[in-house]
């Protein structure tokens, strides 16, 4: 996102193996190829790359000399990994007074899971967002792809750049501590709430909202999603006035005359299963698309879902032209989302991310002046 | 504090919104929320609990939501329909940095405050605007919650167990992201004033913010024509990996095993049953072609001991494992605890007891960041704003209060 807003942005690979987000794939005909891998592709957007073996002393120093030119560091090794490096963030700042190291982790800098080890699905586990994904009689579920690492890196941009912003005046640089743990106990503040609140230990209620243990009801209804003619679409009833107007569309009279489906939200909830039954057939009847047009147009919240072929094809998305084509001399050409920040004056980039050690002549030779007969030794030698 | 001396007009409700300005408050800004008579922005709730004892299901009233996502704010109570509404408005957006609204896109327009409007007052302010679908194209007028965003983002439908429909997410995932995304565009808008002088209007798109999360995917079918699919807790090469069952009721465990080393780890920890020696679990290839033949063998072991010794016992061996905690699991968590993460302060009203809310996204060494204030009173910084920030007086306010302009109390719905 740095690299999005304009910043230039080196990305630091260990020389030969590079991220190991390039052995992730997924890869064109599943064929692994460093260049290749859709993870690394898309992650790596608007940075230039070189290599760099920070275990050597040739390695550090090169790194130090990047430093002086440098603004922010940002780093998601596991805790004390920089610190065996001799790069721990003191010695960074120590270096570089005014510079801003942000560390990005599953656990945070310090507390006893610090070291423990992570992952997509061990984070949604730990920090509750898994205990309330899936069926109350089903085993919790781990939320599609990586949700909560991603939204990490989110707040690692926003910390970030306040920090550059006040380092304007103040001068100052800062060491920032971001745990993908904590982002994502924020997403749970709901089932948080409930249980300091005394209204229960939240449970897995699928698509309804809000169920507590020892309750059939869920906060509102009609929140769900429902089959129809060709896939399904997700619909979410909440206010009074919205409730009526979706009464009137799906025009079946019991919801009309029926006390248990009335404008209060929560006896709707505690009369749930019923209300589906009722309601299934109509959406059966119809397609997504005119389900969303019509809901749209009278103000009810729905959304069509989606798979990863539509996406890409939603009138919404081609009428911004949200998506960009990118060329890529190993990928080829492959369609990334834009920006989701619409402004006039507002930055955002799109570069393809770059081959392992692409840059080095440009960032040793062009920025740090280095020669072009010293880069060929350190080659040699595998530290860059 | 970083955004010390950064005044923000926080014109949101619900979640998205509030979230993005709880960063900007969290970060030290001042952020003065602007409430106008209308019950929905309290998100007072009545939540149906567990049934009590003569089976009736208990109500429970509370603002756990707004407790949490509005601390570090204040409220200036003032109706924005009323034309000395937008006037008193106005005078703030010229002493203010940032105004941050998430309405649907013809309520800024209907107050007659849209961006050129607060831009004439003080050239320098920066607008955030945030409805479901942005400014442009067909679904601009459509409403959204998070909920139905997540849909058309194309998380549902790669939520889900591998045999079910699809499922969300549980936590409206586009909203806390979104409004994320609002404080970082705050911020970025903030950094390019500093170097321009002049402030601006950054609209974003829910969908899109969303939309972000599926990026590989999407590169996905462009490279391959491949529809990922659900999965459940399923990893495309690595097993075991999924959640099991431990001693006690709902009580879970996710592992996940992805390098020998691992394996290794999880076989010593287990005491080297004989199943883990056999032929079918030899290496990485045959541990998830046999994955649900697995999965038997080692929820057979997990059921048998407690979440959390079971998380510790793995880790310690190097082995990815995480307790699947609950909001109560998370309050008393000796991690969190360490790290200091939770806050706690009061409800909205009176001296009540205190609560522990999730505390600031970052740690800054040697600069602690701490919660003020809990969340305001419908009004409570009424004076504040409109006699300290706005130099009105007491003849004038009194008159505003009069004409309803400036409110006290929530109306009633």
């Amino acid at each position: 996102m740095l690299g999005a807003f304009g910043a230039e942005v080196i990305k630091v690979e260990p020389p030969v193996e590079g991220d190991p987000s390039r052995k992730w794939g997924p890869f064109p005909s599943d064929e692994p190829h460093p260049e290749r891998s859709a993870a690394f592709l898309y992650l790596n957007r608007n940075k230039r790359g070189v290599t760099l073996d920070l275990n050597r002393e040739e390695g550090r120093r090169l790194f130090l000399e990047l430093l002086e030119v440098g603004d922010a560091v940002v780093e998601s090794f596991e805790p004390g990994v920089l610190d065996s490096m001799g790069l721990s963030s003191a010695i960074i700042r120590k270096h570089n007074p005014a510079i801003i190291v942000s560390s990005v982790t599953n656990f945070g800098q310090m507390g006893p899971y610090s070291h423990f080890k992570g992952g997509e699905l061990v984070l949604d586990a730990i920090s509750g967002w898994a205990q309330v994904t899936g069926y109350a009689d089903r085993e919790p579920l781990k939320p599609a792809l990586q949700q909560a690492q991603y939204a990490a890196g989110v707040n690692a941009a926003i910390h970030t750049i306040a920090a550059l912003n006040h380092r304007q005046s103040s001068g100052q640089g800062r060491t920032i501590d971001i745990s993908v743990m904590e982002t994502a106990v924020h997403f749970v503040g709901n089932s948080i709430g409930r249980y300091t609140h005394g209204i229960g230990t939240q449970v897995r209620a699928g698509n309804w909202t809000g169920l507590v243990r020892g309750s059939t009801a869920p906060f509102s209804h009609p929140t769900e999603i429902y089959e129809c003619q060709d896939g399904h679409i997700g619909v979410a009833v909440q206010t009074a006035g919205q409730w009526e107007m979706f009464t009137v569309l799906v025009d079946i009279p019991e919801l009309k005359e029926d006390s248990r489906f009335s404008l209060d939200y929560a006896e709707r909830g505690r009369n749930a299963v019923e209300l589906n039954r009722l309601v299934a057939p109509w959406f059966m009847e119809r397609t997504r698309k005119e389900i969303f047009e019509l809901f749209g147009e009278y103000r009810i919240p729905c959304g069509m879902v989606y798979n990863t072929a539509e996406i890409p094809q939603d009138p919404q998305h081609r009428h911004v032209g949200f998506f960009t084509d990118l060329e890529h001399p190993d990928a080829g050409t492959l369609p990334y989302p834009g920006s989701p920040f619409h402004g006039v004056d507002f930055p955002w980039k799109m570069q393809r991310a770059p081959g392992l050690g692409e840059h080095n002549s440009q960032v040793y030779c062009g920025l740090l002046g280095h020669s072009t007969e010293e880069l060929s030794k350190l080659g040699g030698m595998e530290v860059i | 504090m970083l955004l010390d001396g950064v005044r923000v007009l926080d014109l949101t409700y619900f979640i998205a919104g509030p979230v993005g300005s709880q960063v900007l408050a969290d970060l030290g800004a001042e952020v003065i929320k602007v409430e106008g008579p209308r019950a929905s922005t309290r998100m007072q709730i009545s939540e149906t609990g567990p049934l009590d004892d003569n089976g009736r299901p208990q109500i429970v009233v509370g603002q756990p939501v707004f407790s949490n996502l509005n601390r570090n704010k204040m409220s200036l109570a003032l109706d924005l329909t009323k034309p000395e509404g937008t006037e008193l408005f106005k005078d703030l957006v010229g002493i203010s940095d940032v105004v941050v609204e998430n309405y649907s896109l013809r309520v800024m327009r209907n107050f007659g405050l849209e961006f050129p409007v607060l831009e004439a007052v003080n050239p320098r302010i920066i607008m955030i605007s945030m409805p479901g679908y942005g400014q442009d194209g067909p679904y601009r007028e459509y409403p959204s919650w998070g909920e139905t965003i997540e849909s058309t983002s194309g998380m549902t439908n790669l939520t889900g167990y591998a045999d079910g429909p699809p499922l969300r997410s549980a936590i409206y995932m586009p909203d806390p992201l979104t409004g994320m995304h609002a404080a970082l565009a705050a911020i970025v808008g903030l950094n390019q004033r500093g170097a321009t002088g002049c402030g601006q209007h950054v609209t974003l798109s829910h969908l899109e913010c969303a939309t972000q999360l599926v990026g590989e995917a999407i590169l996905d079918f462009a490279m391959n024509d491949r529809i990922q699919v659900r999965e459940g807790n399923d990893h495309p090469f690595q097993a075991p990996h999924g959640v099991y069952a431990c001693r006690g009721d709902d009580e879970w465990v996710a592992i996940a095993v992805g390098t020998d080393d691992e394996w290794r780890g999880l076989c010593d920890t287990l005491g080297h049953p004989p199943w883990t020696r056999t032929p079918e679990f030899k290496d990485a290839f045959s541990r998830h072609a046999n994955r649900e033949s697995l999965d038997h063998h080692l929820a057979q072991w997990t059921k048998g001991h407690s979440k959390h010794d079971i998380m510790l016992w793995l880790q310690q061996a190097g082995v990815p494992a995480g307790a699947v905690l609950t909001g109560e699991d998370l309050v008393s968590d000796r991690h969190l605890q360490d790290r200091r993460f939770f806050w706690k302060y009061g409800e909205t009203l009176g001296e009540g007891p205190t609560f522990p809310y999730a505390g600031g996204r970052a740690k800054y060494e040697g600069h602690p960041q701490q919660v003020h204030r809990r969340a305001p009173a419908f009004g409570e910084h009424n004076d504040y704003v409109l006699a300290e920030l706005l130099n009105l007086s007491r003849v004038e306010i009194e008159r505003l209060r009069e004409l309803d302009v400036i409110l006290d109390f929530m109306p009633e719905p």
